[in-house]
């Protein structure tokens, strides 16, 4: 049955994904992907990735969230509060600060790095985010981005392989 | 105010996170997680994984997305070594056919792998997630798992935090 789909059966359309300029900050990205959360019976939904835009507004890149709070330098904390029980500690905040004021295209993953075209098979797609460690992959026609696909969007295909 | 914020106050409760039986069926796994996601926003993320609990009632595990994901690649498996013609592809078959009645126990996560207290700091979580490469994480109170806490709670809090500096 879903022998026949392809990945752009599967995929979620670019204009459904919040967006943000290439020059931008990462506090401004943190800022726009924050501003696409909602709220529903006290919990929190929302997109997990922004897609960046180059000058001329065509997608440039990829920034998730977990790629943005590495952005913001919290990883680097690790060493100097990881074992401290006031973790939020001033010197903590000053030290997240310097990381927000990095550009979004120095953080951002290139939109061509991994793809998968709208007529792959969705098994294609599967072992490419596994091979790579990613959970959305751009969906690539020609030169243009037109659509993201996530693992979530691949339940369908799971499904059928069970 | 944000800098004390606790993984206690920004968590998901257990009694509201999806949940299914360690004996379960993955069919079932998947329509929960087809269900936590609102459908009519086509890029919303709700939840990417399920709680896993015994007969008994007891937690013990967490089945994510990425789980469900990686069976993809043992039925790819099975299939090159029946093209290749490999004389031991009928024990990767065998394998594979034994995969089509696999249940929740089998590929979940323990549920006390990793998990973070109640009153540790939402930063302390956030390392965690971004080290161990964890979307969610169980919370433990008194040795009990009182919810889940998920990068995205995580980001909100921290996202509110950086806004407010930024002031």
């Amino acid at each position: 049955m879903t022998g026949t789909l392809r990945v752009k059966d599967f995929m979620v359309g670019l204009e459904h994904y919040p967006t943000v300029g290439a020059g931008a900050t990462v506090l401004e990205a943190v800022v726009a992907l924050r501003q696409s959360f909602r709220r529903v019976g006290g919990v929190w939904y929302g997109p997990q990735l922004l897609v960046v835009l180059d000058e001329g507004g065509r997608p440039a890149g990829l920034l998730t969230l977990r790629a943005l709070l590495h952005a913001v330098g919290i990883k680097d904390l690790c060493a100097d509060v990881w074992f401290r029980s006031e973790a939020w500690s001033w010197y903590a905040l000053r030290q997240l600060r310097p990381g927000s004021t990095m550009r979004v295209r120095d953080v951002m993953r290139p939109v061509d790095a991994v793809t998968v075209h709208p007529d792959d098979p969705p098994e294609e797609a599967a072992l490419r985010m596994l091979d790579h460690g990613v959970s959305h992959l751009p969906v690539m026609a020609g030169n243009g981005v037109v659509g993201i696909l996530r693992v979530i969007d691949l339940l369908p295909y799971i499904e059928s392989l069970l | 105010m944000p800098a004390r914020r606790k993984v206690r106050e920004i968590m998901v409760p257990v009694t509201s996170y999806p949940r299914v039986h360690e004996d379960a069926s993955l069919h079932e796994v998947v329509d929960l997680l087809r269900e936590s996601t609102p459908p009519e926003k086509g890029a919303w993320h709700g939840y990417q994984s399920v709680l896993v609990y015994d007969r008994r009632g007891a937690l013990v595990g967490l089945l994510t997305l990425r789980g469900l994901l990686k069976l993809v690649r043992l039925r790819h498996l099975d299939r090159d070594l029946r093209v290749l013609g490999v004389s031991w592809g009928a024990y990767y078959w065998q394998r594979y056919r034994e995969t089509r009645g696999l249940r929740v126990r089998d590929i979940m996560r323990p549920v006390r792998a990793v998990t973070v207290r109640a009153d540790d700091t939402v930063l302390r979580a956030a390392l965690i997630m971004l080290w161990r490469h964890f979307n969610s994480l169980p919370v433990v109170d008194d040795g009990h798992v009182v919810g889940m806490v998920r990068l995205l709670d995580v980001f909100w809090v921290l996202g509110e935090l950086l806004e407010a500096d930024e002031e």
